[in-house]
């Protein structure tokens, strides 16, 4: 999704939202709870686009319950397009194997390199392809409100269970702006609230959670800092999924956690499956610790779009400016794959190295 | 920002450059060498005309010293104030800056539609390209983009072309590199290093890669003096990001100049600091400005001071809101200090209501 995108084509303005007062922040100098200014909102008489009908029954008890998301990959065709038939085999896998709830569009979807009509339509094809056997979460956020409010109004119009959203990256702003941003949406739907400040630059604090958890659209966090972060949210009654595989296994069954919002269940689903509903397994754990460490090395999607393609279930085709992972990278995947066992790995194929020259980058598509 | 949906427009592809780009993850200790994944060659052609726009040379941009990234001043429905736009470029001008940023993160930028964005660009060429070098801020995270925005923004007549490394969706440095070469061939370019916004270094040997280029005008650091000394001694043209070092930067790390926030309200001040010599009391007479500037994240502090100063009307584009009044009277203090005389704009400076501010979240 182009996250700058700020499209004129609709001037297209709703009821303003309402500001929030008394933010902690950690930039305020006195020791006192900083108060927002109580900017004036600009009311007008453009409504927010509505519809009556209802598209899906899911409440946010449903969402709140799912354990194994697969925030999945968007698979190409050689010109840069989505391979809608690799996609849908990529969804039906997932759901064979057990999992509960797709992320469309994520940062693993590689929503960032999609023009909003590109997302819009993946979400939608998802809905109605396999709506009715798995939840379709949407990624709708973006460092523009304007941007946010419009694929959330959007996402939600094609019939989407929840939206992802994360806290503006690059362009940050203040934690006052940040609620200001999230309550333009918290609004609209369902709101799973992203907090990866290794790629945002900007943590949300849990001053902050804690005030949007009174708004009753809010599902929950998909949070990356760590397992203690983790604990304070479900302490308090927060549904909470973990963003990192690594330590997914005891973020649910030590620290509380409902479940994973996984890029490993992209190639293991199964196996991500047992580990969050078996019990404790700390054998199965570290049997697939190595593969996690191999998916991490360079910024996700990059070492999952290359698994992808040697195990045949996707072209090997990426969208600048994500490249492939080297030769003895790939390499070390297939050894992965022989330790861990070829049948637990999406796809029947046999797992390959490629050549470099198999592979094709576009960067006008 | 959107890429412009009805032109469905595929050029050559670019070849992807090897190189000896050592990677921190790399187990082994040799230098690692990126994949050399196949291009895919078409038919398709590169938009390109050879009717010559502008003449300026890398050269021309290695000059310049005081580079203001200026502020995108609203309408209260949240669309450009293009008169007010005006202003602050004239003023800018008549002030001594050389440079402007269009739509860079102080212009909010990633708050734009593309659309809007070339409109600017090409709105100030036309305006003003005769008396100050226009710089679009055409990159992105996404490399599609980057490519069709800067094309355009060097159609319409751009002088030079700001790159971010890919923020949020973070590439190895290979495909950082593959990024940046794939719009170092279009004109004269300046490398954005901004590791606070986003989540990553560009480091030194990738600059050292892409400074083989003739279009690479120089970097753009916010890192720090060491860093600009490191590029600067090997010949390298550096502006300092960080206004409260640019000072130093200029007169002690070898820095060419500043890429300012500070100067869409000082600009008088801040030519003064890169031309007139070394001046540490000026600079710390400043310093509480800047301080104040980059108290909650750039642009807050600064479209809140523009709009005391009365030269932007009071409106915010989310997820940015104004400072809290408490900020906005030691803004007006501040300018007490210094002296309103140096500021942009002849109104009283106001620390104005908290309903005097216009917020938008949809336009």
């Amino acid at each position: 999704m182009l996250n700058n995108n700020c499209s004129s084509s609709l001037l297209f303005r709703g009821p303003g939202l309402a500001f929030s007062h008394s933010i902690a922040t950690t930039c305020n100098k006195r020791n006192t709870c900083w108060k927002a200014p109580q900017a004036a909102v600009r009311n007008d008489f453009c409504l927010p686009m509505s519809s009556s009908a209802v598209k899906n029954r899911t409440s946010i008890g449903d969402i709140r319950s799912l354990r194994l998301i697969t925030a999945v990959k968007t698979p190409y065709l050689p010109n840069g397009k989505f391979d809608l038939e690799a996609y849908d085999n990529l969804v039906n896998m997932q759901i064979a194997n057990g999992v509960e709830g797709i992320l469309v569009a994520g940062t693993t979807g590689e929503g960032q390199l999609m023009t909003w009509d590109e997302q819009i339509m993946l979400i939608a094809h998802t809905v109605n392809s396999f709506g009715n056997k798995v939840k379709v979460v949407g990624n709708a956020g973006s460092n523009c409100t304007s941007e946010a409010i419009k694929a959330t109004e959007r996402g939600f119009a094609v019939g989407m269970n929840a939206a992802l959203h994360i806290n503006p990256y690059y362009g940050k702003t203040s934690l006052d702006g940040l609620v200001a941003h999230y309550n333009s949406v918290l609004s609209i739907g369902p709101i799973i609230i992203y907090n990866i400040p290794t790629r945002t630059n900007q943590d949300i604090p849990p001053s902050v959670v804690q005030n949007l958890a009174q708004n009753p659209n809010l599902v929950g966090l998909k949070e990356c800092v760590g397992n203690e972060r983790i604990k304070h949210y479900t302490d308090q009654g927060i549904v909470v999924w973990t963003g990192i595989d690594k330590t997914s296994h005891d973020a649910r069954w030590d620290f509380g956690a409902v479940g994973v919002q996984s890029v490993a269940s992209n190639l293991i689903p199964g196996l991500m499956r047992e580990l969050m509903f078996e019990g404790k397994n700390a054998t199965l754990n570290s049997k697939v610790i190595p593969l996690f460490d191999w998916l991490s090395q360079e910024p996700v999607p990059i070492a999952l779009n290359t698994a992808l393609a040697q195990l045949g279930v996707i072209k090997p085709v990426f969208r600048l400016p994500l490249l492939p992972l080297l030769v003895e990278k790939r390499i070390e995947f297939v050894m992965l794959v022989k330790e861990i066992g070829r049948e637990h790995f999406v796809g029947d194929k046999d797992v390959q190295v490629l050549d470099d020259d198999d592979f094709i980058t576009v960067g006008r598509y | 920002m959107a890429t412009l949906k009805s032109l469905c427009f595929r050029g050559t592809a670019f070849p992807v450059c090897p190189s000896n780009v050592t990677n921190n993850r790399n187990s082994r200790s040799s230098y690692w060498r990126p994949a050399q994944a196949a291009v895919k060659p078409n038919f398709h052609l590169p938009m390109r005309s050879f009717e010559l726009k502008n003449r300026t040379s890398p050269e021309d941009i290695k000059a310049l010293r005081l580079i203001t990234a200026i502020k995108t001043p609203y309408l209260p429905d949240g669309r450009f104030d293009l008169e007010a736009y005006d202003d602050l470029v004239n003023m800018q001008i008549g002030q001594g800056a050389e440079g402007i940023i269009v739509g860079g993160t102080t212009g909010e930028g990633q708050l734009m539609s593309w659309e809007e964005h070339i409109m600017l660009i090409a709105h100030t060429v036309n305006c003003f390209g005769g008396k100050i070098k226009v710089i679009g801020n055409t990159g992105s995270n996404s490399t599609r983009e980057a490519i069709h925005a800067t094309e355009q923004g060097f159609a319409v007549g751009m002088h030079a072309a700001l790159h971010i490394n890919p923020y949020y969706g973070k590439t190895s440095l290979d495909g950082m590199l593959a990024h940046f070469q794939s719009v170092l061939s279009m004109g004269p370019t300046i490398i954005y290093n901004v590791p606070a916004r986003t989540g990553q270094d560009i480091p030194p040997h990738v600059i050292q890669t892409l400074a083989e280029s003739a279009n690479l005008a120089g970097v753009k650091e916010c890192v720090g003096n060491d860093r600009i000394k490191q590029y600067t001694d090997d010949g390298i043209v550096v502006w300092s990001g960080n206004d409260d070092q640019c000072h130093d930067a200029r007169w002690g790390y070898g820095a060419t100049g500043v890429i300012s926030v500070v100067s869409n309200l000082v600009p008088g001040l801040m030519r003064e600091l890169m031309f007139g010599g070394v001046n540490p009391t000026l600079n710390s007479k400043l310093l509480p400005l800047i301080d104040w500037l980059f108290h909650m994240p750039n642009p807050i502090g600064l479209n809140t001071a523009l709009a005391q100063l009365g030269v932007v009307r009071p409106v915010f584009r989310l997820p940015f809101v104004p400072l809290p009044v408490d900020k906005r009277i030691e803004f007006a203090n501040l300018v007490k200090e210094i002296g309103r005389e140096h500021f942009v704009g002849n109104k009283d400076v106001e620390v104005l209501d908290d309903d005097d501010f216009f917020l938008v979240s949809r336009y």
